[in-house]
């Protein structure tokens, strides 16, 4: 690269071309004082602050905006810079309002930290006031524009790096503030509450909306989001073992700079009042509160009794995805060692099509690519997901991709989808035929010869006789069972094959319908037929329901694999099997541990029917859920950020969740429940002690080998990933793959029929996310921030359907085939297509999960969580 | 007499959007043809109009706000401009301003509730050598006396020399 000589402060430096004078003074450690300016939005050079000395020119320029060339001679501490910089802090603070004690802000603030820097004393200029009113009608940022100093980066922030557009300059000149359309409140405008914008501002005119929740005077750590699998980094503000507020963390390793409303706002669930602080046993119907020794000794009691009489067949074991993988690694083993049981389990079940589909043509369930890849790719195919809602953080990614990069967006979804706006196509497959729109789209390629021809020759097998196979699906039908019209799957598959770059997120309409495993699969063949694994910007991303679901499976917490994911001899039964056997009386006694282990789990009498069979239920959770209510022993569990441990993220990032706070009451982890149980029995669960445990998982896991937490402290480590050696390549694949290292799968069977509309229950009934409650688990539902903004659990319709079937918004009741029924608050809206109700997805008993048949898939075992037909009565 | 503003017909702006949104930068005229079609910016097309240039809804009316002659709330049919340049106020222009005012019934920078006229004042009409001046739509008022103010309105009622936008 050319390097450009530049005289700074009279001392020779070295740049190169397209670095501008800041970036120089910081790489040379001159320090140049900013305002507007910050490295992950681009620079505007509004406030003028950077202003440097062109000494030929005898110029003030920005240096923020300014290029370097060959031969400059910049001064940064002239006089007149000085004198300049200290004219433009006056003047802001001419305008600006003297709260400073009582400010949010305090000692972070940076305009009061450069004026301190500059020395600026006593103001000469006339004060003018800027009147404005605080706003504050959402529970999560309050805006207070009168501190403003129009730096823009909240602006810049919400247009170009979250691609949200909320906010613009608004009026002109003095009048000019950032404001929503219509100068309306955040709450009635497109803003998302992400958050973005009041970590960046300097000062204090976007803070916190609740004040207990404001940062002043908190002290710093920083951890892993426990809320779904991007595993976002975050800088937690801890006061009096309270966490007070979350940051990015100006740009940890996951996320960049960017939270979802539920990281920044909704960790407030871990102080919940709602919280179980005690171990409870249930004496004659009435709980009674007693100690963790008193607790232990009734639940060996109740397991031993089982044990003794029945064996250790009847014993199961459900965890949960939102454990640390310590937790589960020792949850499995006092499962299979301490109760030598078989049956063990976990909400990971939930994504075991997407796992296992993926592990079986690519060899490994998880993102074959980084997220930050999806912003390199050309073409992005989103199927079966609403990331806005579900997975913000990487909707950001995608939004950013086709705003920004102007690259093409392809949503497949049931229901109408919020990055609809962002799309250049849009395709509305009937709810369950997601793998008939993907075979269609195969169909398409393959017909017309659009396919990778070297990548397949070189690196898959079995293509000649996947093409054969192919022959009999045929494309006019898969329109027909979609309801996608050819054109529309034609032009989609001409995107996927017409760029270099094409990445392929996938979500659990697609792989939780009927044969998802299925669907998963042949996702995998798109993404191989187009060439799209093993470059950057390309790949397959799936979008897992549960924060830590590669761990539960890497730990040997579900039935078909042990540590490290190697089959077990002996599989046990899954999760639903366990219920199914509970009600037969088979299995008697069972451990539920985590948040969330049989929320995901669908039907409405299965689950309460098998817990009530039960001889011994011992639940451990941070909530009295419904499962809890109806156990012997109640124990309370420690949060994710209350106890320490390792996690792996969706895109295979092995991360550090740290503890940030104490446990509430006497709350412990799930390894040291197990660990203290298992000590009664003499059973060896070995040290509770998370270094240790990981150690014990490094010799037993594959991929873990030489994961330790010191090792983990500075950034996290992809695994599986190319080669070892090179630890931070994490990019699943490369160009050198084995040569044909791939093989396809032709398609086997016929392929099943989704139900036909019926005139007793004309509707299908399907799931869309909901912003402000996690649908992976049950505690961003006692979240104070998160349920203020809005409940899940309504649902829409079209309202010709509500004329139609006489029915109106309001209270509603819907009701399945088998005669069950949820009572859900009904809306009507003109964008949902005829014949579907759309329920905000939650996890209360409101949810149409309660209606789909508790059904798994006979062959594979996956659970199967596809939209169900119902009627709808008026409430 | 009502105070009910005219109602707009949203269908009027697709034409006006097919013959803008091909050239490279169309937000600027395309907003200025939409003022002319409906006389303001109706800020229920705002969100159409961005779709169509590929812009977020906030970014055109950062635009629309910005620029002092994009209006978002209806105006009168005719637009009454008073003078408050040095000449014309020497010459007496605020007593001019005081007839206009007296005789709509409406402070400056507001409409009559028929939409008929909208009052407003400027810097300078730049024809000093008539002051006090005053324009109503494209028409010069110059030498002006208070008492000659209600005459020349009277002229621009609704059936009377109506110019439209």
């Amino acid at each position: 690269m050319e390097r450009i000589p530049v005289l700074l402060n009279g001392m020779e430096a070295l740049g190169h071309a397209g670095m501008t004078i800041l970036d120089l003074a910081r790489a040379n450690g001159v320090h140049i004082p900013t305002l507007c300016h910050n490295e992950h939005l681009a620079p505007i050079g509004a406030c003028r602050l950077c202003v440097v000395e062109e000494v030929k020119r005898g110029a003030l320029v920005a240096s923020c905006v300014t290029p370097i060339t060959a031969g400059m001679e910049i001064r940064t501490d002239s006089p007149m810079v000085m004198r300049t910089r200290k004219t433009i802090i006056k003047l802001l603070l001419s305008t600006h309002p003297d709260a400073c004690p009582v400010c949010d802000k305090g000692n972070r603030c940076e305009l009061r930290g450069i004026a301190a820097e500059l020395g600026v004393g006593r103001i000469e200029y006339d004060r003018i006031r800027r009147l404005l009113p605080i706003r504050e009608m959402n529970p999560f940022i309050q805006r207070d524009l009168s501190k403003c100093i129009m730096c823009g980066r909240c602006i810049r922030a919400c247009l170009d790096h979250e691609a949200v557009g909320a906010i613009e300059y608004h009026e002109r000149g003095f009048d000019a503030r950032p404001a929503a359309l219509g100068d309306r409140a955040l709450d009635h405008s497109e803003c998302t509450f992400c958050g973005t914008c009041v970590e960046l501002c300097p000062v204090g005119a976007l803070s916190e909306s609740m004040p207990e929740y404001r940062a002043g005077g908190g002290e710093s750590m920083f951890s892993v989001c426990p809320y779904g699998c991007i595993g976002c980094s975050l800088e937690l503000r801890v006061r009096h073992n309270r966490i007070v507020a979350a940051y990015s963390g100006g740009g940890g390793t996951v996320g960049g700079i960017s939270l979802c409303a539920r990281g920044r706002y909704g960790l407030d669930y871990i102080s919940s009042k709602e919280r179980i602080l005690k171990p409870q046993i249930r004496d004659c119907g009435q709980w009674q509160p007693v100690s963790w020794d008193q607790a232990l000794d009734r639940v060996r009691a109740g397991l031993g009794k089982i044990l003794d009489s029945h064996g250790a067949d009847a014993l199961g074991v459900i965890g949960s995805a939102r454990l640390v993988n310590e937790d589960l690694y020792q949850l499995q083993k006092f499962a299979r060692k301490v109760l030598k049981t078989p049956n063990i389990d976990s909400s990971a079940r939930a994504d075991a099509a997407a796992f296992h589909g993926m592990r079986a043509i690519l060899g490994a369930g998880g993102a074959t690519n980084p997220l930050d890849h999806i912003e390199s790719s050309d073409v992005i195919l989103l199927i079966g997901a609403y990331p806005l809602e579900s997975h913000p953080v990487l909707a950001q990614k995608i939004k950013k991709a086709v705003r920004v990069g102007g690259r093409h967006l392809v949503v497949a979804s049931s229901a109408p989808n919020s990055l609809d706006a962002f799309a250049g196509t849009v395709l509305r497959p009937r709810p369950n035929a997601f793998g008939v729109l993907v075979r269609s789209l195969i169909k398409v390629i393959l017909q017309q010869r659009m396919f990778d021809h070297d990548f397949v020759t070189l690196n898959c097998r079995r293509f000649n006789e996947f093409q054969a196979a192919m022959e009999q699906v045929s494309l006019k039908e898969g329109a027909e069972r979609s309801s996608v019209p050819e054109d529309q799957i034609a032009r989609a598959a001409i995107f996927l094959t017409a760029c270099d770059r094409a990445a392929i997120i996938f979500g659990r309409e697609a792989f939780q319908e009927r044969d998802g495993m299925r669907t998963v699969i042949d996702l995998c063949h798109l993404s191989l037929l187009t060439g799209n694994i093993g470059n950057i910007g390309a790949g397959l991303y799936p979008l897992f329901e549960g924060a830590n679901t590669i761990g539960a499976w890497e730990m040997g917490a579900v039935a078909e694999f042990g540590p490290g994911a190697e089959a077990v001899e002996r599989p046990g039964l899954d999760a639903m099997g366990m219920l199914r056997a509970s009600a037969e009386g088979q299995l008697r006694g069972l451990l539920l541990a985590g948040p969330g282990a049989l929320d995901w789990m669908p039907g409405k009498r299965e689950a309460a029917n098998a817990l009530g069979n039960l001889e011994f239920l011992v639940v451990q959770d941070m909530f009295w859920t419904d499962a809890a209510r109806s156990a012997d022993v109640v124990l309370p569990l420690a949060d994710l950020l209350e106890g320490s441990g390792v996690m792996k993220n969706v895109d295979r990032r092995i991360q550090r969740v740290r503890k940030a706070v104490e446990p509430a009451g006497e709350a412990e982890t799930v390894s040291a429940a197990v660990t203290a149980i298992a000590a009664g029995w003499e059973g060896d669960m070995g040290p509770d002690d998370p270094e240790k445990i990981l150690s014990e998982i490094a010799r037993s896991c594959p991929g873990y080998e030489d994961i330790s937490l010191a090792g983990l402290d500075k950034e996290p480590i992809s695994r599986p990933c190319r080669n070892a050696e090179t630890a931070c390549v994490p990019k699943l694949f490369s160009n050198d793959f084995p040569v044909r290292g791939f093989e396809f799968m032709p398609p086997v069977s016929a392929e099943t029929e989704s139900p036909e509309p019926s005139d007793e229950r004309p509707f299908l009934a399907l799931e869309r996310e909901f912003p402000f409650e996690c649908a992976g688990d049950n505690v961003s539902r006692h979240s104070r921030r998160l349920t203020k903004a809005g409940r899940a659990g309504g649902a829409a319709i079209h309202p010709e359907d509500a004329d139609k079937y006489g029915v109106t918004h309001g209270p509603a009741r819907v009701i399945n085939a088998a005669g069950d029924e949820v009572m859900l608050e009904l809306r009507l809206d003109p964008s949902i297509a005829r014949g579907l109700l759309v329920q905000d997805r939650t996890n209360g008993g409101n949810s149409i999960r309660r209606l789909m048949a508790f059904e798994s898939d006979a062959a594979t075992g996956v659970p199967i969580l596809g939209a169900v037909r119902v009627r709808i009565e008026k409430g | 007499m009502s105070a009910q503003a005219p109602p707009i017909d949203p269908a009027k702006l697709e034409p006006i959007i097919e013959r803008r949104c091909d050239s490279r930068w169309p937000l600027i005229p395309l907003l200025q043809d939409v003022q002319a079609e409906f006389g303001y910016i109706p800020p229920i097309l705002i969100k159409r109009i961005a779709d169509a240039c590929g812009v977020f809804p906030s970014q055109v009316q950062g635009v629309i706000s910005f620029y002092s002659q994009f209006y978002t709330e209806p105006r009168g049919r005719n637009i009454v401009r008073v003078c408050r340049g040095t000449a014309c106020h020497v010459k007496g222009g605020r007593s001019i301003l005081r007839a206009a005012k007296d005789y709509l019934g409406i402070e400056e920078d507001e409409t009559t509730e028929d939409f008929n006229f909208t009052l407003e004042t400027v810097a300078c009409l730049g024809a000093c050598f008539l002051a006090p001046t005053m324009l109503v739509n494209k028409d010069y008022y110059g030498n002006l006396a208070p008492q000659r103010v209600p005459a020349i309105l009277k002229l621009y009622q609704r059936n009377g020399k109506d110019e439209g936008y």
